[in-house]
């Protein structure tokens, strides 16, 4: 939220969306029917300011995101279509793991980053909302995505706490390097911070190098550590027959507590107590695992290593409550919560409160979508995944540069998707020529053919209001507007009639059928052709051309006595190329010039009668050309015949 | 999260009573108590001042631009009773067109969907609204007399785009022309036009409103067969009107109850969300959400502080 410091503006703020994004926001007056002008006592400059919405998608970090998450969006879109439903899982957890890994990449970009330079509060912040989004996000793809059979979490759930919660490691490793681990202040902790993390292998290395190893205390520690049994999901063994297992391991390790074997050393105590799965113990070890998701795994670790998904909120319940209770809890936890009981809107939901942008839900909503498939108890889920793309994508959408990715992922939502993107499509400024190809382009790819249509008719007029002639036919053909392109090219014809030359005549060689959009420009056309003719020396068909467009009446009328003229040198030349029977169009056609222009009389402009008195000029030339040819003629063709 | 982006110094003399970015949003129109137009070239974050236009005779109230395929065409109307239409020559703004028909202020005008053509209606105190189209050589007008008693304060036209026809093709000739009105009479009209009579007729009446309808907006098209209407009041109350494209009935939905008098309210070019501004000093943008109802966003008001959490 934001005020704006303005006096002028203090109690009067007014503002109006403008634009695709933004908000102008300006010092207004009200004002009543018979409002009688008074001049208000306004001091200062009136300003007028312009909103937008910032967002992180903005900075520099994102943008990689951004780009990323599209190509496995697009893909994930295009996968589902192609690949059986037996298969969608394979392809859901590889898309969710892209995602994953293209956030923990940008982590490490902000990471590099506030070594360089940038606002470091800012840059900070970022970072430790990426990680956690990774964190909610790797959460869902045990819970959602990557379910195994039998519905036996746990395994998964400790890699989830091992990947994140790495203090223990990099305790083990600052006490393993010193000159003796075992009298440095973290060693017993470290101990403790593996175990509870099922990481038995590094807590017996540690334990292995204390300077009583070989003692009873110890030996048997390890062996117990050592027998651990560990619930694989592949491994062959039935749960029953692991749950028979660990049992008896865990009595062993109650008996071997009771039995007094660690009672020389209060440390190993500890560490049985927590094979036990003595609660008290873990509970007073939970300054080595910060959370109550860490406490809660490390728990079932050693109480109830085949929980099963459903019974995972009540567990987190009791975490929970050992941490300080729902009055402690971050909105972090309250994703985390939601989603442990399978509640994918509040997860939603609860994420969408603390996020600035829509890039992490939506993209989430649509794997989570694309996972639950046809389940009829998640019916909002589709609704859901469209409202929110559809919000990420009018962010993307009023940037500049990012307007392409937004259209990209508008082909994947459905007929709002379709709505929007021929809106953003239409509203893109056309800068240059080269952006107006490319918005054509994509148009055209998708079958819009009014946002085609429309974007040449502003280039169109845009070119003639620039007094590029040629370009603005080129773009009037495009527009498929007969009405624009007719007017275009009568500009052209008349510039020619007053100036005698066409200006961009390449443009016009190579309309092509284009030309027949309108008769104007199908007559410009073949006047071209008839000019080309001319300087190849092809007098006879140029003849025949210029004959029929007279007679075809596609010429405007203001452009006979052009065409008359240009008929006089062929009526001279030294072969007869116009035959009696042309002679007799060309004569009829300066019959009815003569008559129209008579009748006119003095209403004609400057240029026509510029035009028409350099006909007058000509018309005895032309009259005497057109009588000795048809002279000619009739002698020649009477001759030939013969 | 908003941020100011930039600042104009407009250079009027008194209050700006509107404010309108061109299509593309490379151009920016300011109207004033100051009785000028102004348009700037926008650029960025930057503005330049291109051209002040002063032909009108009191407060200008409203501007609006038309769809670039015109060419760069703007309207404004004012307390003299004008609509001046303005067009871009070369460099220079140019006067093309004023319509003095009616008898009192000019208070709101709107451009027709381009697919109609050049369009543009405009509703003003005397009661009426009147509909300018351009035809080859000049503009023919129709005027709609006692549309709204006392008063008629504001109009705007429906998208082009028949409901239900997602792909968009303009089905032009086909396109019914709908527009609504507000008025002085706290009703809110919507009017259709007749291509057989070639008249405009009065298609519903909608009630809702206890006092005078400030501003009226139809909502883009997005796609769905559903229209959605914006009108605000003198009674503090935004009402927002859907019609589901099915049963052709409107159902009102009171959007909120302010604090003050509402003068405006406009939809995003996506259609989405809604911006709402009166007399209470804020700035509100409300949006609809999944279960129906309408959530405010986010407001800007003097003073307020922030109350957003930035972390999880």
């Amino acid at each position: 939220m934001e005020s704006i410091q303005d006096p002028v503006i203090t109690n009067r703020m007014h503002g109006i969306i403008g634009g695709v994004s933004s908000l102008l926001v300006f010092p207004h007056k009200d004002h009543y029917k018979d409002d009688r002008e008074y001049p208000s006592a306004v001091e200062g400059k009136i300003k007028l300011y312009q909103v937008e919405s910032f967002s992180w998608l903005w900075s520099r970090q994102a943008r990689k995101l951004i780009n990323e998450a599209m190509g496995t969006f697009i893909s994930l879109q295009d996968a589902v279509k192609e690949v059986e439903p037996d298969d969608y899982k394979s392809v859901l957890v590889k898309k969710c793991r892209e995602y994953r890994s293209m956030i923990q990449a940008c982590v490490e970009d902000i990471t590099m980053c506030r070594e360089c330079e940038g606002d470091q509060e800012e840059l900070t912040a970022s970072g430790q909302l990426l990680y956690k989004m990774e964190l909610i996000l790797s959460l869902i793809e045990i819970l959602f995505i990557d379910k195994k059979p039998g519905g036996m979490i746990l395994g998964q759930l400790l890699m989830w706490i091992r990947s994140h919660f790495t203090q223990c490691i990099e305790k083990k490793n600052e006490v393993m390097e010193s000159d003796h681990p075992h009298q440095h202040s973290a060693y017993w902790e470290a101990v403790y911070g593996s175990v509870l993390q099922g990481r038995m292998e590094d807590a017996r290395h540690m334990l292995s190098n204390h300077p009583f190893a070989d003692t009873d205390p110890f030996l048997s520690i390890d062996e117990l550590l050592r027998k651990m049994p560990f619930y694989q999901v592949y491994g062959g063994v039935s749960v029953a027959e692991f749950t028979v297992r660990w049992q008896h391991w865990q009595s062993e390790c109650e008996r071997r507590l009771q039995e007094g074997h660690y009672s020389t050393c209060h440390q190993l105590q500890t560490v049985c107590k927590i094979l036990c799965g003595d609660q008290k113990t873990i509970n007073n070890l939970i300054d080595l695992m910060d959370t109550w998701y860490h406490l809660m795994v490390s728990t079932l670790l050693f109480t109830c290593p085949t929980v099963k998904l459903f019974r995972l909120h009540s567990a987190a319940q009791d975490a929970i409550a050992c941490v300080g209770g729902e009055q402690s809890t971050t909105p972090l936890d309250h994703v985390l919560l939601a989603a442990m009981e399978a509640d994918i809107l509040q997860v939603i939901k609860e994420c969408q409160q603390v996020l600035d942008n829509t890039w992490f839900t939506a993209h989430v909503t649509d794997l989570l979508c694309h996972t639950m498939g046809q389940t009829t108890d998640q019916k909002f889920l589709p609704e859901l995944r469209e409202s929110l793309l559809l919000d990420y994508v009018s962010v993307l959408v009023s940037h500049c540069s990012l307007w392409q990715i937004g259209i990209l992922y508008l082909d994947h939502l459905g007929p709002s998707g379709i709505a929007m993107s021929q809106t953003v499509l239409q509203r893109l400024p056309l800068t240059d020529d080269s952006r107006a190809h490319k918005i054509i382009q994509m148009a055209s790819d998708r079958n819009f053919d009014s946002v085609v249509v429309g974007v040449c008719r502003v280039m169109g007029r845009r070119a003639l209001s620039q007094g590029r002639l040629g370009s603005a036919i080129w773009w009037g053909v495009r527009s498929r507007d007969a009405a624009f392109t007719s007017h275009l090219a009568h500009q052209i014809l008349q510039k020619y009639v007053v100036e005698g030359r066409f200006e961009s005549s390449q443009l016009l060689d190579d309309l092509g059928p284009a030309m027949l959009l309108s008769d104007t420009l199908t007559f410009l056309g073949k006047y071209r052709e008839f000019h080309m003719m001319y300087q190849d020396g092809n007098f006879r068909d140029a003849a025949v051309l210029l004959v029929s467009l007279i007679s075809s009446k596609l010429a405007p009328e203001y452009f006979w006595p052009v065409l008359l003229l240009d008929a006089l040198p062929l009526l001279k030349s030294e072969e007869p190329v116009i035959s009696a029977e042309q002679t007799y169009e060309l004569m009829y056609c300066l019959h009815n010039l003569h008559n129209h222009a008579s009748k006119r009389g003095k209403q004609s402009s400057l240029e026509n009668e510029a035009t028409c008195s350099a006909f007058l000029e000509k018309e005895i030339d032309l009259r005497l050309a057109l009588s000795n040819n048809l002279a000619r003629a009739i002698i020649h063709e009477g001759s030939v015949d013969n | 999260m908003v941020s100011v982006i930039s600042n104009v110094e407009t250079g009027h003399d008194d209050m700006i009573h509107d404010a309108q970015m061109d299509y593309f949003g490379t151009r920016l129109a300011t109207c004033s108590s100051d009785r000028s137009v102004r348009i700037f070239e926008v650029k960025g974050t930057s503005q330049t001042l291109i051209a002040d236009l002063r032909e009108h005779e009191g407060p200008v109230w409203q501007v609006a631009w038309a769809h670039p395929m015109y060419g760069n065409i703007l309207a404004s109307c004012s307390y003299d009773r004008k609509v001046i239409i303005w067009q871009e020559d070369g460099h220079k703004w140019k006067k093309v067109h004023e319509y003095a028909n009616h008898d009192s202020s000019v208070n709101s005008l709107c451009w027709a969907p381009h697919e109609h053509g050049l369009i543009l209606a405009c509703a003003s105190a005397d009661g009426s609204f009147s509909v300018l189209t351009s035809t080859a050589h000049t503009w023919e007008s129709k005027k709609i007399t006692s549309a709204h008693s006392v008063g008629c304060n504001a109009v705007s036209w429906a998208p082009a785009v028949a409901p239900g026809s997602a792909d968009g093709t303009s089905r032009s000739g086909t396109a019914v022309q709908r527009i609504v009105t507000g008025g002085c009479d706290s009703y809110v009209k919507i009017w259709k036009f007749d291509s057989a009579t070639g008249e405009w007729i009065e298609e519903l009446k909608l009630e809702g409103h206890s006092d005078w309808v400030r501003d009226v907006a139809w909502a883009p098209s997005i796609g769905l067969p559903r229209s959605i209407i914006a009108s605000c009041s003198q009674d503090r109350r935004v009402i927002i009107w859907t019609n589901d494209g099915v049963t052709g009935v409107w159902q009102p939905r009171e959007l909120n109850t302010f604090d003050d008098v509402i003068w405006h309210v406009s939809w995003s070019v996506t259609g989405n969300i809604l911006a709402v501004s009166g007399g209470d000093n804020k700035v509100s943008l409300w949006k609809e959400s999944l279960e129906g109802q309408w959530v405010c966003l986010s407001d800007s008001a003097k003073g307020q502080p922030s109350s957003e959490q930035r972390t999880l």
